[in-house]
């Protein structure tokens, strides 16, 4: 098999050691690479990444004691990051701050128990999971955005033409400026709040359980939109064109129909949350 | 070399810059060098298509099922992923877990998604009827119950704090499981409220993936 | 640094994997089925441009691979080895489904048609880097023979004479067809940025 422009060249060019704050110790990794995964998964403490011209990972850590190591794997196209807690390890002592800097092209995909997850500026796919910490994703065009967490807010910011997809069970999810071909979110109890132009002639996808979901877009938004809740209170501030759907439309808890070309096509759902559709 | 002469030799070469008389046209031609400047960026780009997507969940119950079938599984699973903790339960857990996280899905797919269903039959593998899957879907909620109970067991062993988390969020995600269950019987023609049970189940199957690391790709 | 995380941290590295699937240990089955799914799915997801066929496909080419592991001597690379089985699971779908595997000869299409110039051909260039979900529709909208080339080839990294023996043709055929097949997601790439400058 041929391939050489996608193999990794380098294994870690510098590993730089310099004493912080008291225990603390800052470690500085490279990796030279093509199209690879990065994938970095820690126990406490932040994760942050963001382009970088050239063709280097480049991974600042910070540990907040010796309680805490860091074990890499590289392989053909993957690079593996690992926050490796020791006995007697605490949420303080245990905690690692994560600096990264990726060239184009690379994918991460990034965990963290309890630590605030940034992803800002990058071409390849992002993937980020924490079952509490605040996970915020800004400045993303053409890639695929998963998102997946139990009770921590997510906010996504500025995503263009983009694979959208969000899981959550009780945290709000905020998405300002966001659109492409799919947007879907999948919450729980936690509130949807969506403000943006549903564009690029996509599908978006909102449901919930319980949390309330509200969707802000300008009267040139063009779309087919359905919004039905069971039990909550549906209102919509638009006029739309009359259409056909697959439940009873009914003022108050559910309406359909279209606005200008039709060109996306937005599904509201909630069980028994409120869904406002509002004009921005 | 002209351009034709140039475009007719270019298959042939994996880098036109390094060979010499392509080079020289290269230099001299506009069009043509915006034509490989063009054919390297897709080349570059190409390599990013590979290992992108990650496979329904699915694939892989049907095929541990057709391993056990065939006999190439013949041992119940031993620990690896988890370590045990101190009961000795865990090299259970570890295995049984995630597949129970996995049957909750797929018992979500075949509640929500006929299409799919009838495709498995129509191609000769196993698949479920209407009534065995609202047999399935019982029964699951009966084993959901000692199935969340061992998963905050394994939880609990890392901290109370995350025990209490977890406890709250299945206990808000099987409450979506059943509101959703309820609102698809009240529409069997609505689509969203179909969807909406999917929807619950993919909740339910990610909280256990989340709490045995192995959402991740 | 290894191929995989360390046994240290809990995980089963590939080699041991295989050698507990080899005994029948199902949970090693599941290891070597994660270390691999994403390559071996995409790769038919690629080449059919399908969903359904893709997990399919997907399902066949991990059955006959474990099938055949007790096999296995580490001559070559797992996942070389893997990797060919799921390439053939696919090539051998697309005959059964009469789909060409090597592009069929365009009798109304020459090279100099598909690049000849045109007026204003410069400004509408891909100017720089290509994405990855345009390039992605492009590949999925290109007809299955030179999809297959394409994707062999330039996402997956098979030389030519690896190719020409898989899908039975020349070397020369592959390498024509795979220029054809960049020319054709060139021009399918700049027709998408156009319509969507347009918007």
């Amino acid at each position: 098999m041929r391939r050489v422009r996608r193999s990794i060249h380098a294994v870690i060019l510098l590993a730089l050691v310099s004493a912080l704050a008291h225990g603390e110790t800052r470690k500085e990794f490279r990796y030279t690479v093509g199209h690879v995964t990065l994938s970095v998964i820690n126990q406490y403490g932040p994760i942050v990444v963001k382009p970088a011209p050239g063709n280097q990972i480049i991974v600042v850590a910070v540990l907040h004691s010796d309680k805490v190591e860091i074990d890499q794997a590289q392989n053909r196209n993957r690079v593996d990051i690992h926050s490796h807690l020791l006995p007697g390890a605490t949420a303080d002592s245990g905690q690692v701050d994560y600096d990264i800097q990726i060239p184009a092209g690379v994918s991460v995909v990034l965990r963290s128990a309890n630590g605030r997850l940034r992803a800002e500026g990058l071409r390849g796919d992002v993937t980020l999971e924490s079952p509490n910490a605040a996970i915020e994703v800004a400045d993303i065009n053409h890639s695929h955005v998963r998102v997946k967490t139990m009770t921590g807010p997510v906010r996504l910011l500025n995503i263009r033409d983009a694979h959208v997809e969000v899981t959550s069970v009780s945290g709000d999810v905020v998405l300002n400026a966001v659109n492409g071909p799919q947007v879907r979110v999948n919450e729980s109890s936690g509130h949807i709040n969506y403000d943006g132009d549903f564009g690029y002639g996509g599908e978006y996808r909102f449901s919930s359980n319980s949390g309330d979901i509200e969707a802000s877009a300008p009267e040139s938004a063009s779309m087919e939109v359905e919004a039905h809740s069971e039990k909550g209170r549906v209102v919509n501030d638009f006029q739309l064109e009359p259409k056909h759907t697959s439940f009873v439309v009914k003022a108050g808890s559910a309406f359909a129909g279209t606005m200008n070309k039709a060109a996306s096509s937005v599904r509201l759902f909630s069980i028994s949350g409120k869904i406002h559709l509002k004009k921005r | 070399m002209n351009c034709a002469e140039f475009q007719k030799a270019l298959p042939e070469f994996a880098e036109p810059q390094r060979d010499t008389a392509l080079q020289a046209h290269l230099r001299s031609c506009s069009d043509c060098s915006l034509l490989v400047s063009d054919l390297d960026s897709i080349v570059a780009a190409a390599p990013s298509l590979a290992a992108s997507e990650d496979p329904n969940p699915q694939i892989w119950l049907q095929l541990e099922a057709a391993l056990k079938n065939e006999g190439l599984i013949r041992q119940p699973a031993a620990p690896l992923l988890v370590p045990p903790p101190q009961e000795g339960r865990g090299w259970r857990l570890s295995w049984a877990l995630p597949v129970a996280a996995a049957v909750a899905l797929t018992i979500g797919l075949l509640v929500y998604r006929p299409s799919t269903h009838q495709n498995l039959q129509s191609t000769g593998k196993t698949a479920v009827t209407e009534p065995a899957a609202a047999v399935q879907t019982a029964a699951a909620t009966n084993a959901g119950i000692n199935e969340d109970q061992d998963l905050l067991e394994v939880v609990g062993t890392q901290s109370p704090t995350m025990r209490a988390e977890y406890a709250a969020n299945l206990k808000d995600v099987n409450a979506y499981i059943r509101d959703a269950e309820d609102a698809a019987k009240a529409n069997p023609d609505d689509e969203q409220a179909q969807e909406s049970v999917m929807n619950a189940y993919e909740q339910r199957s990610m909280l256990y993936e989340m709490a045995m690391d192995r959402s991740l790709p | 640094m290894t191929g995989a995380i360390k046994s240290q941290s809990g995980r089963l590295t590939e080699a041991e994997a295989i050698e507990r699937a080899k005994q029948g240990d199902g949970e090693a089955f599941e290891v070597l089925y994660n270390l691999h799914k994403r390559r071996v799915y995409s790769l038919c997801l690629r080449m059919t441009a399908n969903t359904a066929q893709a997990e399919d496909l997907t399902q066949e080419a991990f059955l006959q691979l474990f099938r055949k592991i007790g096999t296995f001597r580490g001559e070559s690379a797992f996942s070389t080895w893997l990797h060919r089985m799921a390439v053939n699971v696919v090539l051998m779908h697309l005959r059964k489904k009469g789909l060409p595997v090597v592009p069929l000869e365009d009798t109304m299409e020459t090279d100099e048609d598909t690049t000849k110039k045109e007026p204003g051909a410069q400004d509408a260039s891909l100017a720089g880097a290509v994405d990855r979900l345009e390039l992605q529709r492009a590949v999925e909208a290109l007809p299955p023979g030179y999809r297959s080339i394409f994707v062999l080839h330039d996402v997956e990294g098979f030389e030519h004479n690896e190719i020409a023996e898989m899908v039975g043709c020349s070397i020369g055929n592959s390498k024509s067809q795979l220029h054809k097949a960049r020319l054709k997601l060139r021009d399918a790439l700049k027709k998408h940025r156009a319509e969507k400058a347009k918007r």
